[in-house]
């Protein structure tokens, strides 16, 4: 019952998404579905014409006109029929690639972080996207399968309707196969999706070693550690998976037709025993015989049919039900009316009350009853050992992350009292790890492909160090950054990559600035360059710095050194280089080496 | 024709079980046709000239069990053939992999290489890929063939003629046994629309394909990307969304508008198609029915031929179609082969190098990356000398990577040339050479394997040895609580799920790979860059024992890590602006390296 209910809502969900997609789209299935169910029909009346007419010895030329008129309509129906079936599979086609694909798109780009990051979160993901793979699934399957499933059951329904003359015999075991159908449809089509889902997971398990081995960022490392065998030997372990769980399936999926091969050799031994028979005796005649042969043969194939149409309902409504659970994913975050961040008085002040994270596969909190306050127009260093929880706290002031407990506040207000696309519009974030989105530099400063305030961006770009890169360019601003969406895109080094970053920072202006291990990348110059503009960057915002070259902390106002989720010390520079704790010590181990102009070697520094 | 033979025995090759599962499919399928007709029509035949019981109860029997028989072959046929098709592309990826890690660096790089690669995998799993292939040409021959011989014997049927006195024109028409040929000539003529129209699609097929394929690729990658959860911070803060959407709404809509088109005009084939088999069946009817009414044949062949005819018709719809397919599969097959058998450069020798030292010469090279106008490298020479720690430091783009590169084989110089013990490194094998050498390299990977796997870069691995190299880089697996299954815990979570390393901890297991290989030259390219301070310290003070044995080339951009060097080389713009040691080097104080110096060291004043 439960599976009835999911199938129909499931098939509702998608006839709604095409229905926005066409207006006409049901209209055009509904016409097919009719003229589907007609065709058959008359085209099963053909035999017994010719054999009534014939037995009978009736008016030729009437024979004639009456296979006339039986062609002809067969004929209109078939032809409008097949051409309405192309164009709707096509627009199934559609509906998959550009509503459904492009609503996962939309939920993966503004559905909550933590969905990148748990690696069940990641598995929801993966399962939803199942049911957009092929024609052959999940809501495609669905549209197709539904009109099949009303015209293979209304046709059904005539048929039984007028084979009343059909024996009861004959019809006991068409229940009885129908029953037996079902019992082992309800176990088997369970099975087979588990075992769609396996081949799915080893099949994504093998793309990865199949990408890897002819990525060219990877492939250094494998030419020079011959790690061709590793990776093969690996793929090789997917594939003895892989091909158990493809048995397994090809298995479970010819299992209910093997029922109704047993049933349907019981079936025609009765059926055509029983019509034979009569003939012989006389009790029926050899036209109605072979409309009733006819008539078992249809009821037979729809029944079969319909089996068919029901497991592939029930198994693309299984996928879709995964899709849907994933689109109704609730945010944890307020994505409804918040604070007017107009109001809010600059620079922002920003405040960790006690806060706690856990990760969810971990059984400690990295944050626990961490509080600080960073005044308005503060420049704080974030410095620790790794795993220490930088990280973490970044990512919750992101909004990334909700705090297990306690409170992150923002001129006194919780980031959930503001709408967190605002939030986000407050942030200025620029990462150690830069991934290039293919569209041009105007695109990626202003984050729009739509107008953009050309001073703005020129004035970021000129602020960021770019503007000689830029007017290099024959393009400027309109050129692409990598070759995925144009031919003519072309490759920044890392400096240029940060510089442009950089500029994108500048020109969205945030208020709250976060700069996590920016420079790492850059030499010596080049980082003392942005330095100098990472100062101007951070007039008049309030901002944290992450990095491990301690030489960035001398622009902070205050240092906060971590230490397992805790702040250990915290100060200035020169505050807490007279503690002569944990900052002084790592300070002094990275300044010894530029000591005595390096006079000092690699001894023990304490 | 050569082609097709090639995709052919390949195929065989590849997926056997498969050949037999669709031979059989297409045999028990075919015959079950034919049964069905053949057996219905003569049941139809005995109770209309009221054959005895027994007669016709042995008939139903022979019917109904063939009918059976033949389905339960079909179904078995089915599961062998199912999995097939789930298993060759999986193969076949394999045999792309395996090439892809075959071919030097240089191969995979370069844009030919790139383009072969995509299009040798559309090859082999587009337009349904091998396992489509061996279906196609079964069923083209085994099934067209079985189909045309069952028809003619059943045609016999109806050729016939009986004596008569009846003059009624229309009935001596009938009686004439090559009347039929009225049939044929329209089966011949639906062959040749059949034909043609498949050749109409196809073209209209291939207009689509090109006009979208650019659309298809990009649209692709915007998907993949919103996908990647490395953007999802960015596109987060700097709020993508909605250029995002926009983006991918306009390669859809031009994607749309292509399919339409196309869409619009194989429906008008298939109503095309639907009427020639709607005219031919109608003439049928109408001939075989009007020789029944005469009597010259009987009602029960009725069904029997006019099911024979139509039988025939589609499969000569279908052998087209099969065909067809057959060629354009072997055309994209084509591109499968022709990266398989792209030329690798293998050195065919017996030298191997010997020796425990091993030292590196750069004599005067020069060299520029592929499509690149200017020089990476201009008349660079040194020596890396057995046993010594050398330094090569500069700016972003000096060519400090590209040596790296060089000296791993990953490119070759324009000019001038590049030693071994005095020889040229490209008079031995790639991986013989290979093994004198273990790169860290700047932009390093490690895969989704388990951390011992990685760090022996090899399945099976020496527990002990991974343990010695990770305790020598300073990576404590003791006490990691992430390591749930010790070194046997996973990485990332692609293969198995696994935990994410920060990229300190991923640097030292980096570092470690590179001490397991037990190299005699082991080459570093900024290997501390990702670690904090204290870490970095600890690296640098066993850098002595980390190398011990060795002979070692330190890569970075950072002094502090190049001044425990035997040698240091400063790269500028592809050229040595100086040679020395860090107190040397210190003393020019108008040249690169001391201003480097400088500008770290005034943070720390």
């Amino acid at each position: 019952m439960k599976d009835l209910k999911a199938i129909v809502a499931s098939i509702k969900y998608v006839y709604n998404e095409a229905k926005n997609y066409s207006k006409s789209y049901i209209g055009k299935v509904v016409v097919y579905c009719i003229l589907s169910i007609v065709a058959p029909l008359l085209l099963l009346l053909l035999p017994t014409i010719c054999v009534y007419y014939i037995s009978t010895q009736g008016d030729f030329i009437t024979f004639v006109l009456v296979l006339n008129g039986v062609f002809a309509g067969y004929i209109t129906c078939l032809s409008i029929s097949t051409y309405l079936e192309q164009m709707i599979t096509w627009d199934n086609t559609f509906v998959r690639l550009k509503r459904f694909f492009r609503k996962i798109y939309e939920k993966c780009v503004e559905c909550d972080y933590k969905f990148y990051e748990a690696s069940n979160a990641k598995e929801e993901r993966l399962k939803a996207e199942e049911a957009l793979y092929s024609n052959w699934r999940g809501v495609e399957l669905i549209m197709k399968t539904t009109p099949k499933f009303f015209i293979d059951g209304i046709s059904l329904l005539i048929f039984v309707a007028s084979s009343t003359v059909v024996s009861y015999q004959v019809l006991l075991i068409l229940l009885g196969m129908i029953i037996v159908f079902l019992i082992i449809e309800k176990y088997a089509v369970p099975a087979f999706i588990k075992a769609k889902a396996n081949l799915t997971t080893h099949y994504n398990k093998e793309r990865y070693i199949y990408k890897s081995s002819k990525n060219e960022l990877k492939g250094k490392d494998i030419r020079n550690y011959r790690l061709a065998n590793l990776l093969d030997t690996a793929m090789n372990k997917q594939f003895t998976l892989y091909a158990k769980y493809a048995r397994i399936q090809s298995v479970v999926l010819v299992l209910p037709n093997l029922s109704n091969t047993i049933f349907g050799f019981f079936r025609d031994l009765v059926a055509y025993t029983l019509l034979t028979t009569a003939v012989i005796n006389g009790s029926i005649s050899v036209t109605e015989y072979t409309l009733m042969i006819g008539i078992i043969n249809s009821i037979s194939a729809s029944l079969v049919k319909i089996g068919k149409d029901i497991t592939d309902l029930h198994s693309a409504s299984l996928e879709t039900q995964d899709f849907m659970i994933f689109m109704n994913e609730q945010s944890e975050f307020n994505h409804g009316k918040g604070l007017d961040i107009k109001t809010l008085t600059r620079p922002l002040s920003i405040e960790f009350k006690n806060v706690v994270y856990q990760y969810k596969d971990l059984d400690k909190p990295t944050i626990n009853g961490l509080s600080f306050k960073m005044n308005p127009g503060e420049k704080i260093a974030l410095v620790g050992e790794n795993g220490a929880g930088k990280t973490t706290i970044i990512k919750l002031l992101s909004g990334f992350y909700k705090p297990t407990s306690g409170e992150i506040l923002i001129n006194g207000h919780k980031i959930d009292e503001f709408n967190i696309i605002d939030y986000y519009s407050l942030l200025s974030v620029i990462n150690q790890d830069v991934e290039i989105l293919g569209v041009s530099i105007k695109n990626t400063v202003a984050v729009t492909d739509l107008a953009v305030d050309e001073v703005k961006l020129n004035q970021a770009i000129k602020d960021a160090g770019l503007e000689a890169k830029v007017a290099s360019l024959k393009k400027g601003t309109d050129t692409y950054l990598t070759k995925n969406l144009d031919e003519e895109g072309v490759l920044l080094s890392g400096g240029e990559t940060q510089k442009l970053m950089l500029a994108r920072a500048l020109y969205k202006d945030g208020d709250i600035l976060m700069l996590d291990e920016p420079t790492s990348a850059l030499d010596p110059i080049a980082e003392g360059e942005i330095y100098q503009k990472y100062n101007d960057l951070t007039k008049g915002k309030t901002s944290i710095f992450i990095s491990h070259r301690l030489s960035s902390t001398r622009f902070c106002d205050r240092i906060f050194y971590l230490r397992d989720g805790h702040i250990v010390e915290e100060g200035s520079h020169e505050e807490l280089m007279a503690k002569h704790g944990e900052y002084y010590e790592v300070f002094t181990i990275q300044a010894h080496y530029y000591q005595n102009n390096g006079g000092n070697g690699y001894e023990s520094v304490f | 024709m050569k082609a097709f033979f090639k995709s052919f025995r390949y195929a065989l090759k590849i997926a056997p079980s498969m050949l037999l599962g669709v031979i059989i499919q297409n045999l028990a399928s075919t015959s079950l046709v034919f049964v069905t007709l053949l057996y219905g029509g003569n049941l139809l035949d005995l109770l209309v000239n009221h054959a005895s019981v027994e007669v016709v109860q042995h008939e139903v029997i022979v019917l109904v069990s063939l009918v059976a028989g033949l389905t339960l072959i079909q179904l078995l046929a089915d599961i062998v053939v199912k999995t097939n098709d789930n298993t060759v592309p999986f193969k076949v990826d394999q045999t792309i992999a395996r090439k892809s890690m075959e071919i030097s660096y240089d191969q995979l790089e370069s844009q030919k290489v790139k383009n072969l690669v995509q299009s040798a995998e559309e090859g082999s799993n587009g337009f349904g890929g091998f396992s489509d292939f061996i279906i196609n040409t079964v069923s083209a021959l085994l099934k067209s063939v079985l189909t045309v011989m069952y028809a003619i014997i059943l045609f016999g049927r109806v050729m016939v003629r009986i004596e008569s006195t009846n003059t009624d024109p229309l009935f001596v028409f009938l009686n004439n046994p090559y009347s039929f040929l009225i049939i044929v000539a329209l089966l011949v003529m639906m062959a040749f629309l059949s034909f043609f129209l498949l050749k109409y699609m196809n073209k209209l097929m291939y207009a689509m394909y090109k006009t979208n394929i650019k659309a298809n690729r990009e649209g692709q990658y915007l998907g993949e990307i919103m996908e990647d959860y490395r953007y999802a911070k960015d596109f987060r803060i700097y709020n993508y969304k909605d250029m995002l959407m926009r983006l991918i709404d306009s390669r859809n809509e031009e994607v749309r508008i292509g399919f339409t088109g196309f869409a619009k005009g194989a429906a008008k084939i298939a109503v095309i198609e639907v009427l020639a088999v709607g005219l031919l069946l109608f003439v049928s009817y109408l001939y075989i029915g009007a020789k029944a009414y005469f009597g010259i044949i009987t009602v029960g062949s009725i069904v029997t031929v006019v099911g024979a005819i139509s039988s025939f018709a589609t499969s000569i719809n279908e052998f087209v179609s099969n065909i067809s397919n057959v060629m354009m599969q072997t055309k994209y097959l084509g591109n499968y082969f022709e990266f398989l058998e792209l030329p690798v450069d293998k050195v065919e020798t017996d030298e191997k190098l010997s020796g425990d030292q091993f030292e590196i010469e750069f004599k005067d090279v020069y060299f520029k990356y592929p499509n690149t106008e200017d020089y990476a490298l201009k008349g660079v020479s040194f020596k890396l000398t057995p046993l010594k720690k050398l330094a090569i430091v500069g700016r972003n783009g000096a060519g400090k990577s590209t040596i790296i590169k060089l000296i791993a084989r990953f490119y070759h110089p324009d000019k001038g040339e590049i030693l071994v013990n005095g020889k040229n490194i490209e008079t031995y094998e790639f991986a013989d050479y290979q093994k004198i050498l273990a790169i860290l390299f700047q932009d390093f990977n490690l895969f989704a394997f388990t951390i011992k796997q990685n760090v022996s870069s090899s399945y099976e691995g020496d527990e002990e040895k991974v343990k010695e190299c990770l305790d020598r880089v300073g990576y404590d697996y003791h006490n990691s609580k992430k390591l749930v299954h010790g070194l046997d815990t996973y990485l990332f979570n692609d293969v198995e799920d696994g935990i994410e390393m920060s990229g300190g901890e991923q640097q030292k297991v980096a570092i470690a790979r590179a001490l397991y290989k037990n190299s005699s030259i082991i080459l570093l390219d900024e290997p501390t860059s990702a670690l904090d301070p204290k870490s970095e310290l600890v690296v640098y003070q066993t850098i002595e024992k980390l190398v011990h044995g060795r002979t070692s080339l330190f890569i970075s951009h950072r002094m502090s890590s190049t001044m425990f060097c035997d040698k240091i080389i400063v790269l500028d713009k592809g050229k040595i602006v100086q040679e020395g040691n860090h107190q040397s080097l210190m003393q020019d104080t108008n040249n690169i390296y001391a201003s480097m110096f400088n500008e770290q060291a005034k943070y720390y004043k």
